[in-house]
């Protein structure tokens, strides 16, 4: 008796072969081809027309699993599978292509794999097979994800307001905990808050970015020399420090500026030379016509003045941004690195030489 | 009756372990006891992160 006939070849999602719902390893199979050039390929057609989100959703509705009937899936189900889809196409046309669609969904898309990423990373397994239970573990990564954000956001601001030695003893007794955990099983979930934490603190300590000293913008203007601090800081944002009022007589003028993270700008008269220095921990420094920047970068520009002209020695400090030293407020860089290699057109006319 | 010696996870010792280390450089660093700056700190962060990650394969695949 000849043995019976296999049947039609059936496209079906894989129950081992996937990341998210196993339609690429599902078409790898079918195609037998390696489900990671699938991959590669689904994800072109993300970035490139949105194509491939809506297929792939499409596939992740309506495509059985491996082993699984057609008849499980619920006519609810396919119903509202056929519905999402339509919506996707009709979003298409009416945001004018997918082309269009692609960018707009992008985000989606990334934010769909990072959290069923996380959620995977978190508890160890992978999502479940059907599309109900990918979505809640979409869900939960998201959450997950969320939670890390708003973890990372405050242990920069902590780390930064001087809370950082806390900060690194959180990351110790999670760490500890983990090991403790190793033993009775059950905590590998903590990796991520403990990650989320020593990440920003790392980034503050790297850059030796110090929030202390407020937020926002601030201006001050000194309108006498007995008004001139030697010191002026801000934690994170602007602040301009106009010392164009002030008749500096001649000798040293120190003046230390410090920012956490944000943009500082001095204005000093033209009579006055400038002679400065810098610690940049991400960032860069301008005075006058002479600039530049980078990472773990210092800034030395020590110069004397001519005849009697008053100097005045900046002493920087950035964690992350820019110190401008200027005459004119006009055409000051501000924040932006578009044009970081513009050159301001001002010269430290009161100097004589490089020392 | 003797008692079958635990096996502990070897994610979680390992991750548990490289956050320990990481933490105690970290906790030095704001201490002022080191004075790490980013050529320094960041591949310290990329090898404890990618330690983490190898652990978490190698326990998935184990």
């Amino acid at each position: 008796m000849p043995p019976p006939s296999p049947g039609p070849k059936r496209f079906e999602r894989s129950s081992t072969d996937r990341i998210i719902g196993g339609v690429c390893g599902g078409l790898g199979r079918y195609f037998n081809i390696d489900s990671t050039l699938v991959r590669i390929a689904f994800v072109a057609l993300a970035l490139a027309g949105g194509a491939g989100f809506v297929v792939y959703v499409a596939a992740l509705l309506l495509v059985p699993v491996d082993g699984e009937a057609p008849a499980e899936r619920s006519t609810r189900d396919r119903t509202i599978a056929a519905g999402l889809i339509i919506a996707l196409a009709v979003a298409g046309i009416a945001l004018g292509s997918f082309g269009f669609v692609g960018f707009a969904l992008l985000p989606f898309w990334l934010v769909l794999v990072v959290a069923v990423s996380i959620w995977t990373f978190a508890s160890g397994r992978r999502p479940g097979e059907s599309p109900r239970a990918v979505m809640i573990r979409v869900l939960q990564g998201f959450g997950l994800m969320i939670a890390c954000v708003a973890l990372a956001v405050a242990s920069f601001f902590a780390s930064g307001l001087g809370g950082g030695v806390v900060v690194a003893g959180l990351v110790i007794a999670a760490g500890a905990g983990l090991v403790a955990a190793a033993f009775v099983g059950g905590a590998r979930w903590l990796v991520l808050p403990a990650l989320a934490i020593a990440v920003p603190l790392a980034f503050v300590s790297a850059a030796g970015i110090d929030l202390d000293g407020g937020f926002g913008q601030r201006n001050e203007r000194p309108g006498t020399v007995a008004e001139l601090r030697d010191s002026y800081r801000i934690g994170m944002g602007e602040i301009v420090l106009d010392l164009r009022d002030l008749k500096l007589p001649a000798g040293d003028h120190p003046l230390s500026v410090n920012v956490g993270a944000g943009h500082a700008l001095v204005l000093v008269p033209e009579n006055v030379c400038v002679a400065s220095k810098a610690s940049v921990g991400m960032g860069g420094v301008e005075v006058f016509d002479r600039n530049g920047g980078g990472i773990d970068w210092n800034w030395n520009d020590n110069r004397r003045p001519t005849g009697r002209a008053p100097r005045l020695v900046v002493d920087g400090k950035i964690g992350m941004g820019l110190l401008e030293v200027r005459h004119r407020e006009d055409g000051h860089r501000g924040p932006r690195w578009e044009d970081r290699n513009r050159n301001s057109g001002e010269r430290n006319s009161a100097c004589a030489t490089s020392a | 009756m003797r008692r079958r010696p635990v096996r502990p996870d070897p994610f979680s010792l390992t991750a548990g372990l490289v956050l320990v280390a990481f933490g105690t450089v970290l906790l030095l660093d704001r201490l002022g006891e080191l004075d790490l700056r980013f050529h320094v700190m960041a591949p310290i962060a990329f090898a404890a992160v990618g330690a983490i990650l190898l652990a978490s394969g190698l326990s998935r695949r184990g």
